[in-house]
Parts: structure tokens; sequence; C-alpha cells
């Protein structure tokens, strides 16, 4: 039988060399009789020994500083509490179920939910009050996460003085748990919704009614509202987590979208650093060098060494010599420094 | 202390500090201490990394990435209880303990640590690496069945050496706290020896 008490100083002054003759004795005859301590030992011997494996440190270290740069700006944006989502969404439900009772809309919708009809082929949303952005699809949870560009959560809109549908809660499906716990409040309401039942629908309908009737699922379909903050955000969590595709995928969707906003300038040093460790540098070297053209100066360091890195892997030798130089004469204190000289002493010895 | 060590330990003490001072440069924000201090803690590390997931394991790179992230996220909290190479060290243990344990399901049927078809080839003399990887193996497996401060402790503990204090300081709890930890995750690791017949027989366990 393995003892359970052990002795974790004496180990400790062993590992320190202050350890007694006495104390050794004690240790040794403890270790004499636990095989789980001869292990530990045995176990620290062979951690110990592995041999350092072969990463790129100037990498690593660059990426890290290109992300904090990113994350620098994160901040300004306000952040959705998720209690505040919830409590939002219940407002915005209740908002809706007062005055659909009052203008016949909910008996209309829990009759539609009560007993489904086929449903009809989608129609415009045209009397909803907020534009509606592209993917307002309702796709399953599975499927969105495969089609879908990286999540972002939105605060639902306030509620309009008018009786209109309001969309309940501005979220997209998403992969990640904390957003799960917003999606699953919009996944909630049309049960919700089902629970007055046995209301006659006695009133006429009225035109905006029938528009949210002929639907069979607004109040399920969350609208996505995008800005360039929430797109930034969500690329950079989806880098973050090493989902590459999404990140490349929200990163370019930003750009496209909002080119003029302050997070495109850092989207295109970071999205030029993500391409070029995926292996595309002409893709990297566009967005490099859309960012150096730019105003920003936070990350200009870490772009102009991506660039002579990109340059790299071209095989334009003289294009890269340039630019570590123009590194070099920029940031003399770098931490690309040795990279950059290693580089050039290399490319002057070349023919 | 002998005259001999003196002079080693003083210039651990010079590193530390000068880590510490530029850890205290980069909470504020400034890029250049960030980046010195980015570098100078990488290798430690990467090689932490290593330890705890094993050398070919997929993960590594995008492990070493989050910890040097996080670490730059979490300077601002670092208030100097334990070294800069302790604080990092522990970022690198939990990132690398979730890995781990998110990982959990699929590496109980397949260890990319090891290549089968390698260890085929290895000749006699080589069997002490095979059990060496085996016993590392049995570690960094029972690191993501533990709770987690149980395994956070083995890994700094067992994994990255550090001593019981070592570990109450830069986890921030008491050492009693670490000693109960400690000796839970042996009573843990004995279980998993006793079940290994091999790992029995190797260690020669006087029941």
């Amino acid at each position: 039988m393995i003892p359970d008490l052990h002795p974790e100083e004496l180990f400790d002054k062993a590992a320190a060399g202050t350890i007694t003759a006495s104390e050794q004795v004690t240790l040794d005859a403890h270790l004499a009789s636990c095989a789980a301590c001869r292990f530990e030992r045995e176990v620290a011997l062979d951690f110990a020994a592995m041999p350092m494996p072969n990463l790129d440190v100037d990498r690593l270290v660059s990426n890290a500083l290109t992300a904090r740069a990113s994350e620098n700006l994160a901040p300004r944006r306000r952040r959705l509490n998720p209690a505040f989502a919830v409590a939002a969404a219940l407002f915005a439900f209740g908002s809706f179920a007062a005055v659909g009772q009052w203008s016949g809309v909910l008996p209309r919708l829990v009759q539609a939910f009560v007993a489904p009809v086929p449903a009809p082929a989608p129609t415009p949303t045209p009397a909803l009050t907020h534009p509606r952005p592209k993917h307002t699809t309702v796709v399953p949870h599975e499927e969105a996460e495969a089609v879908s560009p990286p999540p972002v959560v939105e605060a639902p809109p306030p509620p309009p003085p008018i009786p209109a549908p309001m969309p309940v809660v501005a979220t997209h499906p998403s992969p990640s748990p904390a957003r799960h716990q917003v999606a699953d409040v919009s996944a909630a309401v049309p049960s919700a919704a089902r629970t007055p039942v046995a209301v006659e629908d006695t009133t006429p309908p009225i035109p905006v009614v029938r528009v949210a009737t002929a639907t069979p699922s607004p109040v399920v379909a969350p609208p996505v509202v995008l800005d360039a903050p929430a797109g930034f955000e969500a690329a950079n969590q989806a880098r973050l987590r090493g989902d590459h595709v999404a990140a490349i995928a929200g990163y370019r969707q930003l750009l496209a979208t909002w080119p003029h906003s302050p997070e495109a300038a850092l989207t295109q040093a970071t999205l030029g650093r993500l391409l070029l460790d995926q292996g595309d540098p002409v893709a990297a070297l566009r967005h490099l060098e859309a960012y150096l053209a730019g105003t920003d100066l936070s990350l200009r360091e870490e772009v102009l060494s991506a660039r002579a890195v990109a340059f790299m892997h071209l095989g334009r030798g003289p294009d890269e010599v340039a630019a570590w130089k123009l590194l070099l004469a920029q940031y003399p204190r770098s931490i690309h420094v040795a990279r950059a000289q290693a580089r050039l002493e290399a490319l002057n010895a070349a023919p | 202390m002998t005259d001999a060590v003196r002079p080693l330990n003083d210039a651990a003490e010079r590193r530390r500090s000068a880590l510490a001072e530029l850890a205290d440069r980069a909470a504020t924000g400034d890029t250049e201490a960030t980046g010195q201090l980015l570098k100078a803690l990488a290798p430690s590390m990467i090689r932490s990394a290593q330890q705890l997931l094993g050398a070919s394991h997929a993960d590594l790179d995008d492990v070493v990435q989050q910890s040097l992230i996080g670490l730059v996220q979490a300077l601002p909290s670092f208030r100097g209880e334990c070294t800069v190479h302790h604080f990092a060290s522990r970022i690198v243990a939990r990132t690398a303990v979730a890995t781990r344990r998110r990982g959990h399901v699929r590496l109980d049927r397949q260890d990319d640590s090891v290549d089968v078809d390698s260890l085929e080839r290895l000749p006699d003399s080589n069997t002490d690496r095979v059990d060496a990887e085996r016993r590392r193996d049995l570690v960094r497996n029972l690191m993501a069945t533990l709770p987690a401060e149980q395994a956070e402790t083995l890994a700094l503990r067992i994994v990255l050496g550090f001593s019981l204090e070592e570990v109450a300081t830069s986890t921030g709890v008491p050492l009693n706290t670490v000693r109960s930890r400690v000796r839970l995750a042996k009573t843990a690791l004995k279980k998993r020896i006793e079940a290994d017949p091999r790992l029995l027989e190797a260690l020669e366990v006087e029941s």
C-alpha cells in the first residue's frame, strides 16, 4: 500500500540543496516505501530533461504585441452586459406582448404558433423600423456556425412608442458559451409566446400585423446589427481562439463594410500579419502596405517587420533589404533588430 | 552561502529585478518594455508549454501564443508577490491545462505527442526514453482529469518544479491549501500508478 502523507518540504529542501543529513535519511526512508513520490521524483527529472522546442520566438512575440495593440482599441466599445441583455430582451418582449395583445398581434401570433400552417415563401418585411442586414435568415444553430461570419452581440434598440413589432434581441448564434447565454434568451421567447394560449382573435387584422404574421418566425428571427467595433472584436476573438478562417473572414468583412472606421487601420495590420502566418505573403503584403499608407502608428514597427518578412517569402531581395533598413532607421531599438541585421547580412552576402 | 554560489545568486537577483522593472513599465502600456519582457520570458514559457503538453502537441504554438497574450493582459494585476518568471509560468500552466482538458476526450484515444512509428523503430537502448515519455504522459493525462486547482498545482509542482512556497505565492493561495492540493493530486496519481501494472513493476512498489 502506498502511504498518503508525503514529506513535501523535504523534497523542496533536497531540490534547494539545504537538506540536512537526518532529513535526508527521513526522505530516503519515505522514498523507499512510496511509489508515488518515487514516481514524482523520476518524472520531474523526465520533464527537466526535455529538449527545447524549436518555435519562432520573434513571431510569437510579434503576434502577441499585435494582439495587444488590437485589443487596446476594443475597450472603447461599451461591452454588452449579459444581465442587461436579458433584461432588455424581457422588456422588449413584454412591450411587444402588451402592444400585441392590445392591437391583436399576439392572438394571431399565438394562433400561428399553436396551430402552425405551412410557411409561405419568405417575403420582405417592409414594416420593420430598422433596416435588416444581410444575415437575417434563420438557420439552424450548427448551420449558422458553419456559414456565418464571426458572431456579434448588439444591444437591442429601444422600443418605439408606436405599436410596431420589434426585434427582441439582436443576437446571432455563436459558438461561445457567453453568447449562447444571450442567444438562448431569444430562443426561449417563442415558448414564452406560447404561454398565453386560448385567446380568441376577434380584432380585425391591421396591415402591419399581417406582415408580422405572414412570416411565422418574426420573434425568433434575430437580426444581426454589425458595427465596426463589434466586427473587429468578433474577428479578434476568432483569431485568439485559433479560428483563423473566421478571423480572416471577419477582418475582410470589416474592411469591406467600414473601410474608413478607426478599426480598419488596425485590421489592415492584423489581417496582414495573419495572412502572412497563413502562408499568403501576397495578400499579406497588400494589407500591410495599406496599413503603412495610413496615419496609425501604433503597429508600424510590427508591420514594417512583417512586410520585410513577406518580401523574404516572396524572394524579393532588394525590397526586403529596403524594408529591413527602413525598420532599423525608424526603430533602432526594435525587438526585430537582431533579425533585421541577420537578414541584411545574409542578403548582402548573396551575389 | 559559499563564495562560489553568491555571484550566481546575485546575477539571478539582478535578472529578477530587471524583469520586474520591465514588467512594471509594460503594465503601464510601454510597448518597448512589453516587447523586451516578452522576448525575455518567451523561451521559458515555450519550454513550460512543451513540458505541459508534449513536444509535438498540435496546440503547442497556440498555447504559447495565448500565454504571451494572457501575460500582457494580466500584467496590470501583477503585484510582485512572486517573480515575473513564476507569474508567466503560472499563466502557461493555466492555459496548457485548460487546453489539455478540452482535448481530454480526444487524447484518451490518441496521443499526439507520441509518434508510434518512431517508437517501434527505437532500439533497446532507447527504452528509457519510451519509459520517460510514458511517465510524462501519465502526468499530463492526469492533469486533464483532475479539478482545475489540483491540476494547476500538479503542473506547477511536478512538471515545472516549483517549491510549495513558490506555488503558494504564484497562485495566491495559502501554503496549507497548496499542501492539501498536492496531497489530493498525489492520491489521484497513486491510483493511476496502481492501475498501471507496467509502472508498478518499474517502480518496484512494496505492497
